[in-house]
């Protein structure tokens, strides 16, 4: 390490300096005047299944993780627009030969046992990440036996406040997954841990900590008082964050439905991902008794059809295209989300840079053609099931409407309902024709590729079996420029049109609800909610 | 006394009676023909209010829910009279076996009956339809198995209280094989009870399907069975009230007539309750 | 003493007979909790390790000898999602159950024994019709549309009360008071209902009987009749029926729970049994079975103590 320069993530937004410590500009600042702020009371969020656990990244699922970036923070975290900012570091530097990266820490930081934050925490932290005992989910991010292959070969505390990373090969996407938000990696004290290695509770540096929580029931988080908030606008899950409420009161509350009337009722402040179905309704709502608000966010769950490319009939690519000529992606989006989402074909989401004019483009919705076409491939009325379940309603909603479509242009499809278990457990032996499915928010399309491409006989849930679509997958990682990665994101979305293993649908869109005593909420492309900033009008 | 004196004896059970028939007739007419196609999606007219080309509004797909529940009669009653048939057929045969011969085959048809009936029947019925699959099948036979104790349990304890009547020992003296006793002595003497028991369980059928339709795991589409309907429309309870009342008052109605009925069957087969 | 004792014992076939059917019956459902626990971000590799670290990877009657040795000795396991222990965990839930469904009972009772008991002395009366037809008509409604249908009126329309989540009585009896009242009267409609119909047909028997005719017969006053005669022995055959609903509604209030968003047993048990978590079904279901046997065995000590015939003989 010669010459260090100043990383750019590849992106090309530059990550250090934006984080000055000199910067002191609230971008709140005009609501600063608003006379309903305030800092006290508490603010009641509605999650539709308990939380897992709380230990981020080992036991988790989609509302564990939503509680815990209130408690931890990373070395790194996402903007609102998913480029990667620092947050416990202050700058970041990454070697000319792209393997080691060097973290300065900011200095104020606290832990929420009083502790400062230094380099031997981060280093205790990734350590016990990194070890194979503590079962954190996504070892193979680091450990070189993931598809990328990138090891973390040492971590080095330089002083108090530096640490260095340094990687077997150059990956362009490692501080993205450093950020990732279902393999959180907050830093943590040790006595997070007790000394025979099982989770006594996070002890983190973020804005709330973890108070009572009891199981079924609700998790609360306190606001942490000795909280030092880094500079610059409220963005994604860096800038500044300041914990108006004093507690944060997470509501186990299974049925959507009744935790948006709970939010009518006034007994509850925010209901995220309302069903969609409820939308005229509250927009009604909203204009009779303005006791509510509405929030649209456009989020990085893909909606797609799988089509299984070892099943014997849908193995012929042709069929398969023909299937896709039978299937109009803006008609499925239009039914199941009420107009309110964008169809989207390609696995680069609407609200990635790189979502170009070209990933608009598919193959036509042509019901003559497709009919042609399939019996071209030899098609002859042949029962095709179409996999969906009722836990994820716009997944039934979705295989409802294609069956139709693919029926009114001469197909023979049946919708087969399994619960949610069943069709996930199908997904993972590729045990299915069709299937009706949605990939989690990743927040790079290069994740999401390098999620469903590989070799089926590695791993049957591979949904992409193309040699040529993997060696540009492992061009990723040498993707530092921008150019780079629009190129190799614009050629694996040509190559899915002609392989047809996947029938791209669109990007959920999920509307929040909440009282309109709330303010300062805003939601961003995850789809889950984010509470500092947020204060509640007094109540009388 | 017929059945009929019966059910002509009070004016509720003639017209509970006249429901059934009007309930079975829309089932036949949703096989022979509706008013739209039940399953054709139809964006310009989604979840239109009652109108006069859709007496009963549409749904989020712009399907005509008049169809929808023509069809959905059919899907409904088969559902819960196949239920109510193997319920009835397995544990005839289990609770006969058990009353009849005694000994060790009665202590482990006991043992069995009373382990399934503190099993909860809807959640065994959840998990039984993990296992069978989803489907009219699945509902069928999860919940057919689920009710399967009661009926057994019940001709056990009706088979037990004839044998001190004498006449199957005497049968048994004159050497008739015992399917010939079971089948000539046996059930008609256990009609009576299985015919009420059996009107119970009808309703219980109906009820439990749109309990497991509300849960996610009901008769799939594309025939859609009433408690599915009910089911999918709940999510549209305040901006399209049509989308739960129809179907919310045809299974009421519906279970209204047959609970009714049954009752009218328990004064038939046991009259003290009736002042006759 | 001897007897309660023999009939516990003479409950243990029934609950190895109902641990092995449901043992077996997990094992037949397709679905594996492991892969529901990594969802789609994890890779095969994650799916063999997550099923090893379960325990899913012995043979059958290993794990189901492993099992059955742990419950002998009072540990349920603890659950796959949220390496809780099930034991606790079922008892925190059974609790919020028991609390819905013995005030729901006592409310339905006290509403459905003298519903009932007018409407057998009164039959077929224009009071009786009433009352029977309404009984029917309860009985018709699916719970979950009366639940909505509760929770559309008193917490959205009218905006009385909470419609969502509980309230432990030891945090507040206030509060605790207004989650429990919907989802108590979506359960007062079903039970009052049952216990209606099951209360007036007792009465008629009763009715019939030589001696009522014999103390009108005296002379003896109609009240005293009702409260002598015909409430004492209605109400014993209702309370073997008693038992037995009990015993159901304790683990079928799983649809109730689910709308209002209480951490009940029965909502425990669905999500259970969705996310595969085998340790929490087969301890909940074992758990029920044992609730249902000592109430069934609390009847029928019970019983006696009711019925002056049984006494007797």
């Amino acid at each position: 390490m010669t010459r260090s320069f100043v990383l750019k993530t590849f992106i090309g937004l530059a990550v250090a300096g934006l984080c000055g410590l000199h910067s002191t500009t609230h971008a709140n600042d005009s609501k600063d005047s608003d006379p309903t702020k305030r800092f006290g009371g508490e603010i009641r969020v509605a999650i539709n299944s308990d939380i897992l656990s709380t230990n981020p990244g080992v036991l988790r699922d989609g509302n564990t993780d939503t509680v815990l970036y209130h408690i931890g923070e990373s070395l790194v975290g996402f903007r609102n627009d998913l480029t990667v900012a620092p947050l416990l570091a202050e700058t970041i530097t990454l070697s000319e030969d792209r393997l080691t990266y060097q973290f300065t820490l900011r200095r104020d930081v606290k832990f929420h046992n009083g502790a400062r934050l230094t380099a031997t925490d981060v280093k205790w932290t990734w350590d016990r990440l990194l070890d194979p005992k503590t079962g954190f989910r996504c070892s193979e991010f680091y450990n070189g036996r993931g598809a990328n292959g990138v090891k973390i070969e040492q971590i080095v505390v330089i002083d108090d406040y530096t640490i260095t990373f340094h990687l077997n090969k150059p990956s362009a996407l490692f501080l993205h997954r450093m950020a990732d938000i279902q393999c959180q990696t907050p830093i943590l004290h040790r006595s997070s841990v007790a000394d025979d290695g099982t989770w006594r509770g996070p002890i983190a540096t973020g804005p709330y900590k973890l108070g009572p929580w009891k199981r079924g029931y609700s998790v609360t988080l306190e606001r942490f008082a000795d909280y030092t908030s880094a500079s610059g606008r409220r963005d994604g899950v860096v800038g500044e964050k300041i914990a108006y409420a004093d507690r944060i009161i997470f509501v186990v509350a299974p049925d959507r439905l009744a935790a948006k009337s709970s939010v009518y009722a006034g007994n509850m402040d925010l209901v995220f991902a309302v069903p969609l179905s409820a939308h005229k309704e509250m927009e009604r709502r909203i204009k009779q008794k303005g006791d509510i608000k509405t929030y649209h966010q456009d989020t990085l769950d893909w909606t797609v059809v799988l089509l299984q490319s070892t099943d014997p009939l849908l193995q012929n690519p042709l069929l398969r295209k023909a299937i896709a000529h039978a299937i109009s992606p803006k008609l499925v989006t239009e039914i199941s989300t009420f107009g309110l989402a964008q169809a989207n074909t390609s696995a680069v989401q609407t609200t990635s840079p790189y979502h170009t004019a070209f990933h608009d483009h598919w193959i036509a919705y042509d019901p003559a053609k497709a009919r042609a076409m399939a019996k071209e491939a030899g098609y002859r009325g042949e029962r095709i099931t179409i996999q969906a379940n009722r836990k994820f309603p716009y997944m039934f909603d979705n295989a409802v409407a294609i069956q139709a479509m693919l029926n009114a242009a001469g197909f023979n499809v049946h919708i087969d309902v399994f619960d949610w278990a069943t069709q996930l457990t199908n997904f993972f032996k590729g045990n299915f024709q069709l299937s009706s499915f949605g990939y989690a928010a990743r927040s790079h399309p290069a994740l999401l590729f390098a999620n469903f491409t590989g070799d089926k006989t590695l791993r049957q849930s591979y949904q992409w079996d193309n040699p040529k679509a993997l060696a540009l997958i492992e061009q990723f990682e040498n993707a530092f420029s921008d150019a780079d990665m629009q190129d190799s994101l614009d050629q694996l979305y040509r190559l899915l049109q002609d392989d047809v293993p996947i029938i791209g649908l669109y990007n959920d869109h999920v509307i929040d609800l909440s009282k309109s005593t709330l303010h300062g909420y805003e939601p961003w492309a995850f789809g889950r909610p984010r509470l500092w900033g947020v204060w509640t009008e007094h109540r009388p | 006394m017929s059945l009929w004196t019966t059910v002509r004896s009070r004016r509720i059970y003639t017209i509970s009676a006249f429901g059934l028939v009007i309930i079975a007739v829309a089932a036949l007419i949703g096989v022979i023909y509706t008013p739209h196609d039940p399953l054709a999606l139809n964006v310009d007219s989604r979840l239109a209010a009652p109108s006069w080309s859709h007496w009963f509004g549409t749904d989020q797909f712009g399907r005509d829910i008049l169809s929808r529940m023509l069809i959905g009669a059919g899907v409904s009653l088969r559902v819960s009279l196949m239920t109510v048939a193997l319920a009835l057929s397995m544990g005839l045969i289990l609770g006969a076996l058990a009353g009849y011969f005694g000994g060790i085959l009665d202590y482990i048809i006991s043992g069995v009956v009373d382990a399934f009936l503190a099993l909860p029947g809807i959640l065994l019925a959840l998990a039984l339809i993990a296992v069978f699959g989803v489907g009219e099948m699945g509902v069928v036979v999860a919940l057919g198995i689920a009710y399967t104790p009661n009926v057994a349990r019940v001709v056990r304890g009706s088979v037990l209280s004839l044998r001190p009547l004498g006449y199957i020992e005497a049968a048994r003296l004159l050497g008739h094989p015992h399917l010939f006793i079971i089948i000539r002595h046996i059930i008609p003497n256990v009609v009576g009870p299985l015919t009420v028991l059996a009107s119970t369980f009808f309703a219980q059928a109906l009820l439990s399907e749109s309990a497991l339709s509300f849960l996610g795991l009901g008769v799939p589409p594309p025939h859609p069975s009433w408690g599915g309907i009910l089911a999918e429309g709940r999510v549209f309870m305040e901006d399209a009230p049509w989308l739960s009342i129809f179907p919310g008052l045809a299974i009421a109605f519906s279970l209204l007539c047959i609970n009714l009925c049954g009752d009218a069957l328990r004064d038939y087969f046991d009259p003290r309750n009736s002042d006759q | 003493m001897i007897y309660v004792l023999k009939r516990l014992l003479a409950s243990i076939p029934t609950l190895l007979i109902v641990s092995i059917f449901v043992f077996v019956l997990l094992r037949l459902v397709p679905g594996d909790p492991a892969a529901l626990m990594i969802g789609d971000t994890g890779s095969s590799a994650d799916l063999d390790r997550v099923r090893a670290e379960m325990g899913l990877n012995e043979p059958l009657p290993v794990q189901y000898a492993i099992w059955l040795g742990k419950v002998v000795q009072g540990d349920l396991g603890t659950s796959f999602m949220t390496q809780e222990p099930v034991l606790s965990a079922l008892l925190n839930r059974f609790a919020v159950t028991l609390q819905v469904v013995l005030i729901a009972f006592v409310i339905a009772a006290m509403i459905a024994i003298p519903a009932g008991v007018l409407a057998g002395r009164l039959q077929n009366s224009r009071i009786d019709m009433a009352i029977v037809f309404t009984a029917t008509l309860f009985l018709s409604l699916p719970s979950f549309w009366v639940g909505m249908l509760l929770i559309l009126v008193f917490g959205t329309q009218l905006g009385w009360l909470p419609t969502l989540g509980f309230v432990p009585i030891t945090d507040s009896v206030s509060e605790w008071f207004a989650h429990i009242i919907i989802p108590v009267m979506s359960l007062v409609c079903v039970e009052m209902a049952i216990l209606t119909r099951l209360v007036r047909a007792s009465t008629i028997e009763v009715m019939r009987q030589d001696y009522v005719t014999y103390a009108r017969a005296k002379g003896v006053s109609e009240t005293r009749i009702v409260l002598q005669h015909i409430l004492k022995n209605a109400l014993s055959p209702t309370v073997t029926m008693l038992g037995l609903i009990l015993g159901s509604l304790l683990s079928g209030t799983a649809v109730i729970e689910t709308i209002f968003g209480l951490p009940g047993l029965g909502r425990f048990l669905v999500d259970a049994i969705y996310a595969r978590d085998y340790p929490v079904i087969q301890g909940t279901l074992l758990f029920i079975v044992v609730i249902y046997t000592l109430v069934n065995l609390a009847v029928d000590l019970i019983y006696p103590l009711l019925d002056p015939r049984v006494r007797r003989s």
